[in-house]
């Protein structure tokens, strides 16, 4: 039985993020998985729910870069992660118009700070285009200065 | 099981607040009255007549009873569902349930923002969500350009597919005496405006701006001893899919596939039987997507279907006649708005922006995130 008054299902995943883990939960009737955790498996609602820790390999759904003023362009995009799970995240080391879909990213655990704990993050494993040609593609990205 | 029926009621009276930037100290209720006394007015009713109120706005928590104090009036039936710009489409399928039921009789469903007074940020704050918040995207627009990017990649579209909307809804406003925007916009102005959130610029998102509106339902029977030609109800639609962007099952695919079809179905008319479509947009993607998810082009094809002018005054659809959301005024719940433009088009008032013969229109709500979609079809006495 899910208690929360001793744990919730928040917790839990920053306790992972804590020590370097991105954590999320299966459905251990049909192992499925799912986030953001919850305290029931959605659809469903059964108690019957297993966390683990991702390998943290995954591939960009979709993205877009944000302007705020003062500030230089910030990724944000949503990850599909090999386990069979999305999140929304950032993938940080290359130039945020870099960021392709299809690209393969894997996490690392931003360290936060004293108001906001540690979340994840991912960097790219595709290497960025040489030029801005090669990777162009229907998303016309090569064509925003 | 009973169902809503076609026809069962009708929108009799519809009438904007004032509009663009109000007077300060002016408050989202002053404005909803407004619009409701307007609306009244339209149909030569009082507010003694009406016993169902209908209410959501993002700077009132408890619509219904905020407008109920200010008119001092004692609704028998009253709703504040709250799903974002489509909760008024949404009232609206719960008026004509409670008017079909016989629990009331004459339906105000009210709107009101001061959103361009007050800035957006006090207006409409953001709830803090673990999973997002820290990635700092700007919301709404990064979720749907995130929608829009996902569609570029898998469909081919532009941006120039998504300028083509923004300019088609300012040659609209042009013709609209009440649109905010007042000077014509070419594609490259909206490709080279400042960037927001890629693959958006400024111009590819809504305009912020104060307004309000309301509109008057009642039943068909009564609807015909009125002032005005009734505009019926046809048909009705309504769907949820997720409250956050990480939750859309499908980023390119909207509930307004689920929506469209319940509303064509009680309707009994088809894509085809739309003389004008008036889309919730919110930001240049949205018409594409509904007008894809609707039935009006195949999915993936709603970039090149909007190409070429097809959506603007003398294209091949007429869409957003108002010059919507993105050139007319949008603010921050603009739902409300949608229905009164596809309203006034079925009983011909459009003056300059006029759908001839405009029997059948069709009103698309979204609210949050993509999250919820709701149609309205709406007809003249013709389609009955």
């Amino acid at each position: 039985m899910s208690d929360l008054t001793k744990q919730s299902p928040l917790g839990t995943y920053l306790e992972h993020c804590k020590k370097g883990e991105l954590a999320y939960q299966v459905s251990k009737d049909d192992n499925k998985a799912f986030f953001y955790p919850r305290a029931y498996v959605p659809t469903t609602g059964s108690e019957n729910i297993e966390w683990r820790v991702s390998k943290g390999l995954g591939t960009v759904y979709t993205t877009t870069v944000v302007y705020m003023k003062g500030e230089p362009p910030l990724n944000v995009a949503m990850i599909d992660v090999d386990e069979g799970f999305r999140l929304m995240s950032r993938v940080e080391d290359i130039d945020p118009l870099q960021v392709k879909i299809g690209m393969r990213v894997k996490v690392r655990m931003h360290p936060g700070d004293d108001k906001q704990p540690p979340y994840p993050v991912f960097i790219s494993l595709t290497p960025a285009p040489s030029t801005v040609e090669r990777h162009q593609g229907p998303e016309g990205r090569g064509e925003t200065s | 099981m009973s169902s809503l029926k076609k026809g069962s009621i009708a929108v009799v009276g519809a009438a904007e607040s004032d509009l663009g930037l109000v007077a300060p100290h002016t408050s989202p209720v002053d404005l909803m009255a407004q619009a409701t006394m307007r609306a009244l007015d339209d149909c030569g009713l009082t507010l003694k007549d009406v016993d169902a109120l209908f209410v959501a706005a993002t700077q009132v928590r408890m619509g219904p009873m905020s407008l109920a104090e200010y008119l001092r009036i004692k609704p028998k039936v009253f709703d504040g569902t709250q799903i974002g710009g489509s909760s008024f489409m949404s009232h609206l399928a719960h008026a004509q349930a409670a008017i079909q039921l016989g629990l009331c009789e004459v339906a105000v469903i009210a709107y009101g923002s001061t959103q361009r007074s007050v800035s957006r940020a006090a207006a409409s704050p953001r709830e803090y969500n673990p999973y997002e918040s820290p990635y700092r995207p700007i919301l709404p627009i990064s979720a749907y350009a995130m929608s829009a990017a996902r569609h570029m990649h898998q469909y081919g579209t532009t941006r120039e597919h998504l300028a083509e909307v923004a300019v088609a809804a300012r040659q609209w406003a042009l013709l609209n005496p009440k649109a905010w925007e007042k000077e014509p916009l070419t594609i490259e102005q909206v490709l080279n405006a400042r960037m927001v959130s890629y693959p958006f610029t400024v111009r590819d998102c809504c305009l912020v701006v104060d307004g309000g509106g309301a509109i008057v339902l009642t039943s068909a029977a009564r609807a015909k001893t009125l002032k005005k030609k009734p505009v019926y109800v046809l048909g009705v639609g309504e769907t949820l899919s997720h409250a956050y962007i990480s939750s859309m099952p499908d980023f390119t695919v909207t509930g307004a596939s689920i929506s469209g079809p319940q509303a064509f179905r009680m309707a009994g008319v088809t894509p085809q039987d739309v003389s004008m479509l008036s889309l919730y947009d919110a930001f240049t993607i949205n018409p594409i997507l509904f007008l894809e998810d609707l039935g009006f082009c195949p999915k993936g094809e709603g970039g090149p279907f909007v190409a070429d002018g097809a959506i603007a005054p003398g294209g091949k659809l007429a869409v957003n006649t108002s010059g919507g959301g993105l050139s007319y005024c949008h603010p921050g719940m603009y739902g409300l708005l949608v229905m009164i433009e596809a309203i006034r088009q079925v009983r011909g008032e459009c003056g300059a922006r006029q759908v001839k013969n405009c029997d059948v229109a069709l009103a698309h709500g979204n609210g949050g995130v993509l999250s919820s979609q709701c149609t309205v079809i709406f007809g003249s006495e013709n389609t009955l």
